[in-house]
């Protein structure tokens, strides 16, 4: 079973704080214009979707890679299609930004910019995702997207489930993991789906 | 694939012409061919300017003195150079003359150490410093339209120039701290200067194509700004981009990564005002 850990109490105490700031922007909006409009000018990197929510989970030897995490963040399956719509949002995810994934790709269509510009250019920077199901058990992709360094101290790819032991993390992204336990299955399950 | 290149090598060149300063028709300047970095400890083994990994018509845009975006820039501060302004009745010229051919080389080799002071001056610095000591007018602010102006038009006096920055002696602690700097990871997205501009330049990231880094071109005419930027407006927004929390502009912080930056980039030539995505 999946509880959350910590952070989630110190969420809803977040939440509080919010609230209060938010009142205080409203009241300093009535006076001064300007204060008002550089505090929501400094709101600008994550905007809503990260999660305040982290799921406690405990990594176990792997079969092909050194660890892997068995069991469900959230206790269920993730939805495939919303693990493709985090997959290649700008801000959650965008895993595109470094990774191909053929099936991705394919859903850019020649002369639909809105399609291209969601699915299409794709980054070179990272191995494609093209048959990754085949290569990894489903608890070794869960824990490539929670917290890849676990498995590859060096690499790029930031941890997509963490909120803590960053260095300067910007203001408004403090406390933040990236996405969500709900959104981790997400992706996961849209991973299963990539068999050659 | 050769003739392009050729090609591009002769408008720099042509390019670079019309400030006066001839470039040595032969031999690497990382914009045609690369830099075999002579330090022995250096990271790269080919060091290229931004220029390479830009798109061609920014390449274009920036070759011709006509459509380079940043000449606007370059203008102001050719009229700010003899303008007298402040409480000693000075300009830029009262001191270092009418023709400002007497700041060539000046952008090559910023920034310095102050010992007195013992602090990195770069060229903002520098100015003010003028401003506020000698002409004892008010400083201009970081990436201002003056501030801006006069900077690229004082850095473009050393256009085709190599980059040559003192790093040894008393500035080497400056030199560690920006290499450090370079080094540690940061932000939400976790990663280093490094990781993105040493691990995978020439490489796409979504649609952008990252470049080593490099500072030679600064201030620089972005197209994404609409407008020329300070180096350290890119070192804020690359920080930003990893949702980490900026230095400020002018930072001790900012300074020593400059230093560091200009010796990644030692013998490219200055580029000033380049025109970059
Ligand atoms: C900034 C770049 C970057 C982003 C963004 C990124 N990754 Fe990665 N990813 C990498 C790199 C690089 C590797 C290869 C591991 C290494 O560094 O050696 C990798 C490895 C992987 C692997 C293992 C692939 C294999 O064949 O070994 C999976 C699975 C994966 N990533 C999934 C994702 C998912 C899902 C997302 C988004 C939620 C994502 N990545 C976002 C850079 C990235
Ligand atoms: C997430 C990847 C990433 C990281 C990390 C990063 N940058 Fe960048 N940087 C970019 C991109 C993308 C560009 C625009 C394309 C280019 O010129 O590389 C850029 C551009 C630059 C430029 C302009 C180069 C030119 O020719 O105009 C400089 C200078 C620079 N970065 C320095 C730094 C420094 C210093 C750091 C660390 C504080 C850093 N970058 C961290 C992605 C990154």
């Amino acid at each position: 079973m999946i509880t959350f850990g910590s952070d989630a109490i110190q969420g809803g105490v977040r939440d509080m704080w919010r609230n209060a700031i938010s009142l205080a922007v409203a009241l300093a909006f009535a006076l001064t214009t300007t204060s008002a409009f550089a505090q929501a000018k400094k709101k600008e990197r994550c905007k809503d979707g990260e999660s305040e929510k982290v799921a406690n989970y405990t990594p176990v030897k792997g079969v092909n890679l050194d660890w892997m995490i068995k069991e469900s963040l959230t206790g269920k399956d993730g939805d495939p299609k919303a693990g493709l719509k985090w997959m290649t949002h700008r801000r959650l995810g965008n895993c595109i930004a470094c990774h191909a994934v053929t099936k991705i790709q394919a859903l850019a269509k020649p002369g639909d910019s809105k399609s291209l510009k969601a699915y299409g250019f794709p980054g070179e920077i990272a191995p494609t995702l093209d048959g990754v199901a085949d290569r990894y058990t489903i608890g070794e992709l869960r824990m490539l997207v929670v917290d890849p360094k676990k498995i590859f101290p060096d690499t790029i790819m930031p941890a997509f489930h963490k909120n803590t032991g960053f260095n300067r993390v910007i203001g408004d992204c403090k406390g933040l993991a990236i996405l969500s336990p709900e959104r981790v299955e997400d992706v996961v399950a849209y991973l299963k789906t990539l068999k050659q | 694939m050769n003739f392009t290149k050729v090609l591009c090598g002769t408008t720099i060149a042509m390019a670079l012409g019309y400030a006066g300063i001839s470039v040595a028709a032969s031999g690497a300047d990382g914009v045609t061919t690369p830099i075999k970095p002579a330090a022995k400890d250096h990271p790269l083994e080919e060091v290229w300017s931004g220029y390479k990994y830009a798109a061609t018509d920014t390449q274009a845009m920036q070759d011709d003195e006509f459509s380079n975006p940043g000449m606007a820039w370059h203008d102001t501060g050719q009229e700010l150079w003899s303008k007298v302004e402040g409480d000693a009745g000075k300009s830029c010229a009262s001191c270092h003359g009418d023709d400002a051919s007497s700041m060539k080389g000046v952008g090559a080799r910023y920034p310095i150490l102050d010992e007195k002071r013992g602090k990195l001056v770069n060229i903002e610095n520098r100015i003010n410093m003028c401003r506020t000591e000698n002409m004892k007018a008010k400083p201009w602010k970081y990436d201002s339209s003056q501030s801006l102006g006069m900077s690229i038009f004082v850095k473009a006096q050393s256009q085709g120039m190599p980059v040559n920055v003192k790093v040894d002696g008393a500035a080497k602690p400056f030199f560690d701290k920006g290499k450090e700097f370079y080094y540690e990871r940061r932000g939400q997205l976790d990663m280093a200067c490094a990781t993105c501009h040493e691990g995978y330049f020439g490489q796409r990231v979504r649609m952008n194509t990252l470049s080593q880094g490099q500072s030679n071109g600064f201030p620089t005419y972005r197209l994404k700004w609409q407008k020329p930027g300070s180096l350290h407006r890119r070192f804020s927004g690359c920080n930003k981009q990893v949702r980490a929390k900026p230095f400020k502009k002018g930072s001790d912080e900012y300074l020593a990564l400059e230093l560091y930056l200009a010796w990644r980039g030692a013998g490219l030539p200055v580029e000033t005002p380049s025109v970059r995505n």
